[in-house]
């Protein structure tokens, strides 16, 4: 990875020695925050702690050639959190060079991609790894190191993406919160023998056609979430082991705008390599084929009470053929107000019913900015479940509040 | 002679359809022009900054620049891209206007790498905050009003006519919305907007023309004042560029996302 940045870096220079005024030509901007957590309720376990504080920054570089068809992006992002030392981490978030033509674009370097259209679950994103320990929503992303070839046309596009690395997820460590029993060994286990150096490929067709954007997707790599096997000292298991199994995925996401609704889908097909038989019977791996899908719809009320604000109502169904997902069988349902004040000030609210575990979560997110620069966030989930099998129920004594502040420039 | 008795027979042809012409007719062919007054530029280039303001007179600034492609035979394309505040720097906003179907748009935010569809419904919402709605941002085409001249009325120093134009669009935010466009050059000079229960929503007046490349007449000023809410918004136009080269690749959901 430092090789891929230093190279970035170098050509950079290059570019601004060929081109003495591109000095003045490279944008600087991004932000810095600090933020603060604070869980009410007792830890499950002796280590964690209850309020914890972190600061954080991004910088974006971005130079651009004087005939817009070549650029240059880099990205750094860095969390130091005084809880949790596995939270205080680093990531180069994008580092690529991009080349434009009239039907045709090819980046290479490290690049956050994103694809789906819901918002419960983020089912066929995939190429990159989720920061989980960043934040809950799943929106966190850790950067990919990829070449992507688009074709741009009338009707949409074709993106090839070429994968040779693979980012290890960060896990909490002793004293952090939303963590499992065990803490997670920071050595993962690769189905394939390559490890890390594996090279995926993926495949996406994006099609747009009146009211309607649709997505179809093909993956074959090594999977961006871990399984977890026990590591045993003895008799007693003392910590898991990420297991990353190849896999190859199939994909579909439409999007479409009918009266009122924002009507969405995401569905998938996983085929994964097998790998223990009696694993997978005893419920330790997840089954080698199954499918999950994601639907549902935004409904919006413009100018809701005669103000400004717009207020979208969100349902969700979730569906997993894994019987332990936590979507195997959840609903989802949200309010969002955009408020379309100075501030542009932002409030989601929602909960996830996992009626077959009778397990709940809730979420509230809400923004504002102060002035030009300044964001303040704050968030809260709430996570309420009694029944063992529930993947929630790891997380019971974790309600938490965040508030965060944070500088643009 | 004979030219004198072609004109002749030209005006007992023409004249008689003149007195006819119902204010629907009339006010199509004031549409018409004003849509032929405005062809041939291509594509054009410009850069903004809009000024929120409240009742109490507070404001905040927002600064965008704006790209957008002729399209002859539908509505244009339009790309809008924020460059502040810093924290929705790179939000950009695509527009597909149409003629016989609905719009087409989207908005990108860079902080989520996520595209959004704007729903048909929402068009007449707010756009980033603004008075401005996002059906505003739509090009002017003769397929989504059914019009009617209303009368002639001095405007500035000029005459204009006063048009009224009712939107064929069912998710349109709007009742009826009546143009006043002057006689010289077809320029609006003043919006007034009607929202669904017929009430005056909202006035856009357009102000500090300049003329490019000897046919197309740009507003520099434009200010929308919503009236139930006393809000504002203004927005103030510079270094407008025509034909930059610009074409479809610059407008697509992948240049959407690499905006900047």
């Amino acid at each position: 990875m430092n090789k891929l940045l230093a190279l970035t870096i170098g050509v950079l220079l290059i570019g601004v020695l060929l081109n003495g005024s591109a000095v003045a030509e490279i944008q600087v901007s991004g932000h810095v925050g600090a933020q603060h957590r604070y869980f009410n309720q007792t830890p499950l376990y002796l280590a964690q702690e209850s309020n914890q504080s972190s600061i954080f920054g991004q910088v974006e570089l971005f130079w651009q050639s004087p005939d817009g068809n070549d650029s240059l992006t880099i990205t750094p992002f860095g969390r130091k959190d005084f809880s949790d030392d596995n939270r205080s981490h680093h990531d180069l978030n994008e580092a690529y060079w991009l080349h434009i033509d009239d039907t045709t674009e090819l980046s290479i370097g490290t690049k956050i991609i994103f694809w789906g259209v819901t918002e419960s679950r983020h089912l066929v994103d995939i190429i990159n790894q989720t920061d989980l320990i960043e934040s809950l929503d799943g929106e966190s992303k850790l950067g990919q190191p990829m070449a992507q070839l688009s074709w741009i046309t009338d009707w949409g596009s074709v993106d090839f993406f070429v994968l040779p690395y693979f980012k290890e997820p960060v896990y909490a460590g002793a004293q952090g919160r939303l963590r499992l029993p065990l803490l997670v060994n920071q050595q993962p286990l690769y189905q394939s023998s390559d490890g890390q150096k594996h090279h995926d490929f993926a495949l996406r067709v994006n099609y747009n056609f009146d009211d309607w954007d649709i997505g179809i997707s093909a993956f074959k790599g090594t999977a961006r979430e871990a399984e977890f096997l026990p590591k045993f000292t003895g008799q007693q298991v003392t910590s898991v082991i990420p297991l990353h199994r190849q896999i190859s995925q199939i994909s579909l996401d439409v999007q479409g705008t009918i009266d009122d609704f924002l009507w969405k889908l995401e569905a998938i097909y996983r085929h994964q390599d097998s790998i223990s038989d009696a694993l997978t019977m005893r419920g330790v791996l997840a089954s080698d084929n199954y499918i999950a899908a994601t639907g549902g719809f935004e409904y919006s009320i413009v100018g809701f009470n005669d103000s400004a604000i717009d207020l979208g109502l969100l349902f969700e169904y979730n569906y997993d053929q894994q019987p332990n997902s936590l979507f195997a069988h959840s609903a989802f349902i949200a309010t969002r107000w955009a408020f379309n004040d100075f501030g542009s000030s932002e409030i989601l609210a929602g909960i996830n019913i996992d009626h077959q575990n009778n397990s709940h979560s809730a979420v509230v997110e809400a923004s504002t900015r102060f002035g030009d620069n300044i964001k303040v966030s704050l968030e809260a989930w709430l996570f309420d479940s009694s029944q063992q099998q529930s993947p929630l129920y790891l997380l019971r004594r974790d309600d938490f509040v965040a508030l965060e502040l944070r500088y643009y420039f | 002679m004979n030219t004198k008795l072609n004109s002749l027979l030209l005006a007992l042809i023409i004249a008689p359809a003149a007195f006819a012409e119902t204010p629907q007719e009339r006010g199509l062919a004031i549409a018409e022009a004003r849509k032929t007054a405005d062809v041939g530029w291509v594509s054009s280039q410009s850069d903004s900054l809009m000024i929120l303001r409240n009742k109490q007179g507070d404001e905040s600034r927002r600064v965008l620049r704006n790209k957008a492609l002729e399209v002859a035979s539908d509505g244009d394309k339009s790309l809008t891209i924020f460059d502040s505040p810093k924290d929705i720097k790179g939000t950009a906003f695509l527009s597909f206007s149409h003629n016989n179907k609905n719009d087409q748009q989207w908005l990108y935010l860079p902080a989520l790498k996520r595209v959004k569809k704007i729903s048909s419904r929402n068009k007449s919402g707010p756009f980033m905050g603004s008075e401005f709605a996002y059906e505003d941002l739509s090009s002017f085409e003769i397929e989504k009003y059914k019009f009617e001249y209303l009368r002639d009325e001095p405007c500035a120093d000029l005459t204009c006519y006063v048009l009224q134009s009712t939107p064929t669009n069912k998710y349109s935010g709007y009742s009826k919305v009546i143009t006043w466009l002057d006689h010289h050059s077809y320029r609006v000079h003043k919006v007034e907007f009607y929202d669904r229960k017929k009430a005056h929503l909202k006035t856009l007046v357009a102000s500090d023309f300049k003329l490019y490349q000897d046919k197309f007449w740009r507003s520099h000023k434009t200010l929308m004042t919503n009236h139930l809410t006393g809000k504002s918004t203004e927005l103030i136009l510079s270094n407008f560029e025509f034909d930059t080269g610009l074409s479809a690749k610059d407008f697509n959901k992948n240049s959407l996302k690499r905006a900047r």
